[in-house]
């Protein structure tokens, strides 16, 4: 379904819906022949024209252009203000963590987005297994206006998406859409093959005054022999490239009085390991994902006045994993695992192993058997509308339940199997026995066996009911909703359930279509505080002015539309780590061993003085927007915010002695600043057959901590207070220590500076030293950049489209970040580590001047070891998210075929050698997709 | 009609939803915790607040480190606590060792025992006592008395880990109560010698309480409990500390004749004896032994030996205590002559001594260090260069040496074998050691004017006769040798440190380097070189710990002098 260009719309591609006023979750209400934009604000929706909040969405056809098997990591870049990071790229285990504005608590609520799927709250693992087909669009809530209808949870923001409902066009309309991908890695750390690993390590040893540990490394190049490996283990375990396929179906049809939408999807998407079946099919596995999703959305009307809907739908998840290693340890040992260190096999055949390591990641892949996943999902709701026309015109009753949850189940089968080590000598030689033969030491042993149980869940039940109004009076129209909500939630593990409950009220009024003024009051309540402290008000106000209409301004050819808004309002945050901290019981601690016989007698003790003033973190939002469209055809959005959080719990103490022994429960007593930038501008032409669209998005967010609670330190920068959070912080690096620095026995001369971490010797890592005392310590540390979420970003998208030709991309910026390269790939030989292309370059006398790494050696130096600078990267990165060229085209019976060809990720630019920008290569590698697919429409 | 048959439909349903529970909000139906009036009224969980109370006593194996940052041991690894004392870079803000909270929170839990122990009913076990056995409801009874004895016992026991630390601190007799902040907000620090004054009265209720052979009195008495003796020890102790010179300088009024009155009350009881061989004082039998008064059971571990073992062995972690040089060289050289053993001090420069360093020396010195040639879980350890446990093996000892007391060789890594580890807080070889002292600096060598039963020379002596070396004659004893005892008998045991600063003689011993040996292997012979291993930094204000700034923001208190 193509996007229509709108006067005052341009910006984001809706559907013509003939409806007006504040409804109830998109339900079609009346018959006005009236154009009105409705935007979707989760529980309710309201007319666009008079919304003064901050919002911004997009369509699901967007989402289609990403190929990804999780709905989630299609997101990227798309919505401004929604800053979405990457998790890993493993099938199945790759949901992405998503920040509201940047980040404005450091505890769990800093991220914990809403989740609204077609009114009712889900759990965001349960978005992660639909399908872009399905999504009508996806709205991202900001300011306070719009989210203080959700009360206590409401304070990080809100993602409302909306499936597609039954057009009741008569006809049927089927789609059916298939898609192929082939995904390959993007980028993969490098290690040193053997030669150069031996060479080095050799010079490792020399540095320590050991005795070089390979006295041929010779014998290690091209590929080394039987007995001297050379094996790149990232080739032997990952192979080039994968597959992701996808295939779906819908039909959406119906009548006038009922409509339906029925949907149905197959996405199966393989991981990177090479072989893994070959040593027999149930010993070893790919990393695979296989899901199943089914819709069914249902509106009747049954009668003039009263309206139902219903949504049922359901997915099934199929993971499967290698038994023998989680993806995160694999791509751990990776990155550690020398090129010298053993063979895959041993000449005998049997398998390769060293008992340093105890890890053959291809034996493990193909013989340690199979972790089976399997996900089940469900959502159910219900909803009505009851016009009450007859009491008051423009009132109506509505309500709704929902029930959803997710079983997740597990099924391991799993053998072990032994491996052997080639025993060798201090000369790196075979260790032969009597007959010549070689020798072994065996590693591990022979089992197997088969378990399996519950790995988590979660179930949720929501109850709405409520009354909306709309109605004009001449040039008086009001429009208001009040909604009363309750909800419980359970998950896994967790004893006491999750509620919440809560009333709201969202007023609208607008003169002449002209001057705006909303009011929303949410009061909710939790079951996390004591009785007598659960409910809160949160009210929101909001003004707006449609300042185009104005006289003054209608005159101008070039503004066609001006409105202008401001809103301020609290909303809340609950955190579901710290429940019920008001209360104080008493606990069990260590105890003490007494008797000959060493019994254990056990400790108690009164629990954590609590926090009488317990409550929920709160946060108030100023928002200002302008929303214009220019020249007929540029349009451009611009949100300014500022927010403060306060009441944050933290781990008390500013003012309690340690004399006194008291251990309180944490205290609401911490607070940040954010303010930040959304700005959108874009032109949509269409011209007969030709079209084109560019849209350019910019997000910023800064966050300061202004108030935490924080031990005595000497120097302000080495307080967390005053900076932002997570901020990166490290010694800063001041040059090699070199031969110069030192006297005839090796002692620093007097003058340069010492670390406090280790004995330093030429070749490590010199500090520059803040506290002017000549050593280095903890108290060096600076504030290093920024921290690792990005605090800008933006995305380009531009497209065309011709006759049946249609073409589009979209690339996404992210700066002012800061990344730290993975320890193991910067610290080589120490604990038997490898060494990667970061140290191939390190200091000897003689490269002096033009080292990029320290003196290689052996032994732990934890003065190379602090976090400094040195390892930090600029994180930024430009990506081009997506790239599209499809063809339509219509064929007797069929309305219209399309065909396209679409590449994901295709390139990125970044500043880190050898490393991929988002992820680092740490963990099962992002890939870069590119698919074929055909869309049939009937 | 029938639209307000729909309207009624609906909104039943609608109130229906709504109406199901009373409090939607009220999640916890059933209350699964221990409230706090029942952790003080049932007999049960209030015997659990005293042994919590006990857990906050000193992790002496976990406390080994504190060793390296004196001069008998070095740290193999660069990371380990004792080096940033060593390096001198220790402060207000960065002490590693964190004993302020640890032992004030220990207090504050016996203050809350104290307060709430009557509180206790024991009308159910009386209840359920018959006619002819009632032996649980006198238990319980007995045993709630006597743990107010052991309960101030432990208060003292905190009160003086603080004080021989930070000097004087806030003397809190009774149970703070958060929300009335009179009761702790702005106390002051006592000074020295009241909390001394105060750490002594605690004892003397303790041992007011605590029957003098509470074992015997009460056959249910758990052996590690706090006992008399333990009681009178820590009495000692304490008083041994407030006369020595660093309280003097900081206050103190007590006399070295209090001290000696004190100690020679411990060796009254007749309750302990030195045994007989000193080696199995550490090992894995160790905690019946008549000589230890009170201790710590550790079970049945390993990762004691997973750090100290020499690297020679597979599955050590590397992070081993390695006795330094300079401490190898303070033991002596023991000749047996038939019977008459003499010793005489180590001298390199002599040539019987220097070809031959490790034989026939004090009898402690195979019991504490293991070294070059030793014989160590059925092989023969090798600390020369390029040895199996030597340099430059990866995590090797830096000193040559590794340490023997505590460790049991017995132990395979590889396979995790375990076995029984019991810390020794108080020894009776350390009430004669203390005795020696006191008497020696309020009387002399030889006399015994309150008539005691042991003169200074003759205690200093059962302790050197039980280690086989020469036993003093009279008028030769000195604080020096004292000195010198106490770094050889109870070397690893958290005495040296304390022992050295209450002498005030941090600078003396502390402000140098250390040394090491170096061996060279030629052929079946040995060569042997003295060298320095590293600088120690060691200043005056050191003998005291700075206040935690932390503490000094929240009170506003002064800082100890010179920080």
């Amino acid at each position: 379904m193509l996007a229509l260009a709108f006067s005052s719309s341009a910006l984001n591609a809706q559907e013509n819906i003939p409806e007006a006023g504040t409804g109830i979750l998109g339900l079609e209400m009346g018959d006005s022949t009236s154009v009105t934009e409705i935007v979707d604000l989760g529980l309710i929706t309201g007319d666009k024209y008079r919304f003064t909040g901050a919002y911004y969405t997009i369509s699901g056809e967007e989402l289609s252009k990403v190929m990804a098997g999780n709905l989630l990591n299609t997101l990227y870049g798309l919505i401004p203000g929604l800053t979405v990071v990457s998790g890993s790229g493993e099938p199945g285990y790759d949901n992405p963590t998503l920040y509201s504005r940047g980040i404005s608590s450091w505890n769990f609520s800093g991220n914990n987005l809403l989740i609204f799927l077609d009114g009712f709250r889900v759990n965001l693992s349960f978005l992660a297994s639909l399908s872009a087909a399905e999504i009508e669009s996806v709205t991202y809530l900001k300011d306070a206006v719009s989210l203080a209808m959700y009360g206590i949870e409401g304070g990080s923001g809100v993602l409302s998406v909306k499936t597609k409902r039954g057009l009741g066009a008569g006809k049927t309309k089927i789609s059916v859409n298939g898609r192929l991908g082939r995904q390959s890695i993007i980028e993969l750390p490098t290690v040193l093959n053997a030669y150069d690993y031996t060479r080095f390590y050799n010079q490792a040893c020399e540095n320590d005054g050991l005795a070089p540990r390979y006295p041929n490394p010779g014998l290690y190049l091209n590929g080394g022999d039987a007995t001297h490996p050379d094996v790149n283990w990232y080739n032997e375990v990952l192979k080039d490239e994968s597959n992701i396929n996808n295939l779906n179906m819908l039909f959406n049809g119906g009548t006038e009085t009922s409509k339906y939408f029925v949907f149905m999807d197959y996405t199966g998407f393989s991981g990177f390991y090479k072989d893994a079946g070959a040593e027999g099919k149930g010993f070893g596995s790919n990393a695979e994902y296989n899901k199943f999703n089914l819709r069914g959305n249902v509106d009747i009307n049954l009668t003039k006045s009263l309206t139902v809907s219903s949504e049922i739908v359901g997915s099934i998840e199929d993971k499967n994993t290698p038994a023998g290693f989680t993806a995160g340890d694999l791509f751990d040992t990776l990155m550690v695992l020398p090129s010298a260190a053993f063979s895959v096999r041993n000449p005998d055949q049997s398998w390769g192993n060293s008992t340093v390591y105890a890890f053959n990641p291809v034996q493990l892949l193909r013989t340690n058997g199979i972790w089976n996943s399997h996900t089940r999902g469900l959502q159910t709701n219900f909803k009505f509308e009851q016009k009450l026309d007859i009491i008051a015109p423009g009132l109506a009753l509505t309500g709704g339940l929902s029930f959803s949850n997710q079983y997740v189940g597990f099924t391991r089968t799993y053998f072990t199997g032994l491996s052997y080590e080639l025993l060798k000598d201090d000369t790196d030689q075979p260790i032969l026995d009597t007959l010549g033969n070689y020798t072994y030491t065996e590693i591990g042993s022979i089992s197997d066996g088969i378990d399996n149980g519950v790995s988590t869940s979660w179930n949720r039940q929501i109850y709405q009911l409520g009354l909306t109004y709309n109605n004009n009076f001449g040039l008086h129209s009001f429009s208001a909703a009040l909604l009363a909500n309750r909800m419980a939630y359970t998950y896994y593990n967790l004893v006491y359930a999750i509620r919440n409950q809560g009333v709201s009220l969202y007023g609208n009024y607008a003169y002449n279509k002209r001057y705006i003024a909303s009011l929303t009051l949410g009061y909710t309540g939790s079951a996390d505080f004591e009785k007598g402290s659960r409910y809160g008000l949160f009210p929101a106000i909001g003004f707006g002015w449609i300042a185009s209409d104005e006289a003054f301004l209608a005159n101008i050819e070039a503004l066609n539309f001006l409105k202008v808004r401001a809103t301020y309002g609290l909303t809340g945050n609950t955190n579901a780590n710290s429940r019920f901290l008001f209360e104080q019981k008493a606990e069990s601690n260590s105890g003490w061993l007494f008797t000959a016989q060493n019994s254990y007698f056990g400790g108690r003790r009164e629990g954590a003085i609590p926090n009488n003033d317990f409550t929920w973190e709160k946060k108030s939002t100023v928002n200002i927007g302008i929303d214009a469209e220019l020249f007929e055809i540029l349009s451009v959005n611009l949100d300014l915010f500022s927010e403060k959080r306060t009441h944050i719990l933290e781990d008390a103490g500013a003012s309690v002695p340690g004399y006194t022994g008291f251990r309180l429960q944490q205290l609401n007593s911490g607070e940040v600043k954010n303010k930040g930038i959304e700005l959108v501008a874009g032109i949509n032409k269409q011209n007969g057959n030709f079209g084109y669209h560019i849209k350019g998005l910019f997000s910023f967010a800064r966050n300061k901590i202004t108030q935490k609670a924080e031990t005595a330190q000497p120097y302000d920068r080495l307080y967390e207070q005053g900076y932002r959070i997570d901020q990166f912080r490290g010694l800063v690096f001041d040059g090699f220590y070199q031969e110069s620095d030192f006297d005839a026995n090796g002692f620093l001369l007097p003058g340069v500076v010492a670390s406090s971490f280790a004995t330093v010797r030429p070749g490590d890592l010199k500090f520059v030293d803040q506290t002017g005392d000549n050593i280095i310590n903890e108290y060096d540390y600076m504030p290093i950049d920024y921290s690792e979420l990005p605090e800008i970003t933006g995305g380009l998208k531009l497209g065309f489209n011709f006759k049946g030709l249609d073409a589009g991309m979209f690339l996404q910026a992210v700066t002012n970040r800061t990344v730290s390269l993975p320890f193991a790939y910067t610290h080589p030989f120490v604990n038997n580590s490898t060494i990667t292309a970061f140290s191939e370059n390190p200091w000897t006398p003689a490269t002096a001047s033009t080292a990029t790494s320290p003196r290689l050696t052996t032994q732990v130096n934890l003065n190379n070891n602090q976090e400094t600078d040195f390892y930090m990267r600029n994180g930024s990165f430009v990506k081009l998210r997506y790239v599209e060229i499809g063809y339509s085209f219509n064929i007797r019976k069929i309305e219209q075929m399309r065909i396209y060809l679409s590449a994901n990720n295709l390139f990125t630019w970044d500043k880190i050698d050898d490393l991929e920008a988002e992820n680092l290569s740490t963990g099962y590698p992002l890939s870069k997709t590119f698919s074929i697919g055909l869309n049939v429409k009937f | 009609m029938k639209i307000f048959k729909h309207i009624t439909i609906v909104s039943i349903l609608g109130l229906g939803l709504f109406s199901c529970e009373k409090d939607f909000l009220e999640v916890k139906n059933v209350d699964t915790g221990v409230t706090i009036e029942d952790l003080y009224t049932r007999y049960s969980q209030i015997q659990g607040v005293l042994w919590e109370a006990y857990s906050y006593l000193p992790d002496g194996l976990g406390m080994l480190w504190r060793d390296a940052a004196t001069d008998i041991a070095e740290a193999t690894t660069e990371n380990n606590k004792a080096q940033s004392f060593n390096l001198g870079i220790w402060n207000q803000f960065y002490n590693l060792d964190d004993a302020w909270g640890n032992n004030f929170r220990g207090i504050a839990q016996v203050n809350k025992f104290l307060k709430n122990k009557d509180k206790v009913t024991l009308e159910e076990i009386k209840a359920n006592s018959t006619a002819k056995d009632s032996t649980a409801y006198f238990k319980a009874l007995n045993n709630m008395a006597v743990m107010e004895g052991e309960a101030y016992f432990l208060k003292a026991f905190f009160y003086f880990e603080l004080v021989k630390r930070y000097g004087g601190v806030p003397i809190i007799d009774e149970d703070m109560d958060y929300y009335n902040e009179s009761t702790w907000k702005n106390i002051p620090r006592s000074s020295l010698n009241e909390c001394m004054a105060y750490i002594v009265s605690l004892c003397d209720k303790a041992t007011g309480i605590i029957p003098v052979n509470v074992r015997s009195t009460y056959s249910w008495y758990e052996d590690g409990r706090a006992t008399y003796g333990a009681a009178k020890t820590l009495r000692a102790k304490a008083l041994l500390y407030a006369a020595s010179p660093l309280y003097k300088a900081g206050g103190s009024t007590t006399t070295w004749a209090d001290a000696a009155r004190a100690a020679n009350v411990v060796i009254g009881l007749k309750q302990y004896n030195l045994n007989a061989g000193y080696a199995a004082l550490f090992g894995a039998d160790n905690s019946n032994l008549k000589e230890i008064i009170f201790k710590r059971r550790y079970g049945s571990i390993n990762w004691l030996e997973k750090d100290q073992y020499p690297v020679a062995f597979a599955g050590t972690s590397g992070n081993s205590l390695a006795p330094t040089q300079n401490f190898v060289d303070e033991f002596e050289v023991v000749a047996d002559n038939g019977g008459n053993i003499s010793s005489q001090p180590f001298d390199w420069s002599n040539p019987t001594h220097a070809a031959d360093p490790y034989t026939n020396r004090d009898s402690r010195f195979e019991a504490t260090i293991v070294f070059n040639g030793s014989a160590f879980a059925s092989t023969t350890v090798e600390t020369f260069i390029g040895g199996g446990s030597g340099l430059p093996k990866l995590n090797a000892s830096k000193t040559g040496y590794y340490l023997k007391k505590w460790v049991n060789d017995g132990i395979d890594l590889v396979n995790g074998t375990t076995a029984n580890h019991t810390w020794i807080y108080f020894r009776y070889a350390d009430v004669l050691l203390m005795y020696a002292e006191a008497m020696l600096n309020a009387y002399g060598p030889d006399a015994d004017p309150e008539g005691y039963g042991m003169t200074a020379t003759e205690a200093f002596n059962m302790v050197r006769k039980r280690a086989g070396v020469e036993q003093l004659p009279a008028g030769r004893l000195n604080q020096e040798r004292i000195e010198k005892e106490r770094m050889v008998e109870l070397a690893f045991e958290d005495q040296r440190f304390w022992d050295v600063h209450r002498w005030q003689k941090g600078v003396e011993y502390f402000n140098k380097p250390v040394t090491r040996i170096e061996i060279t292997r030629n052929g079946s012979d040995f060569n042997y070189s003295v060298k320095e291993l590293e600088n120690r930094v060691f200043l005056n204000k050191m003998h005291w710990y700075p206040i935690p700034q932390d503490e000094i923001s929240k009170t506003g208190w002064a800082q100890n002098p010179d920080w």
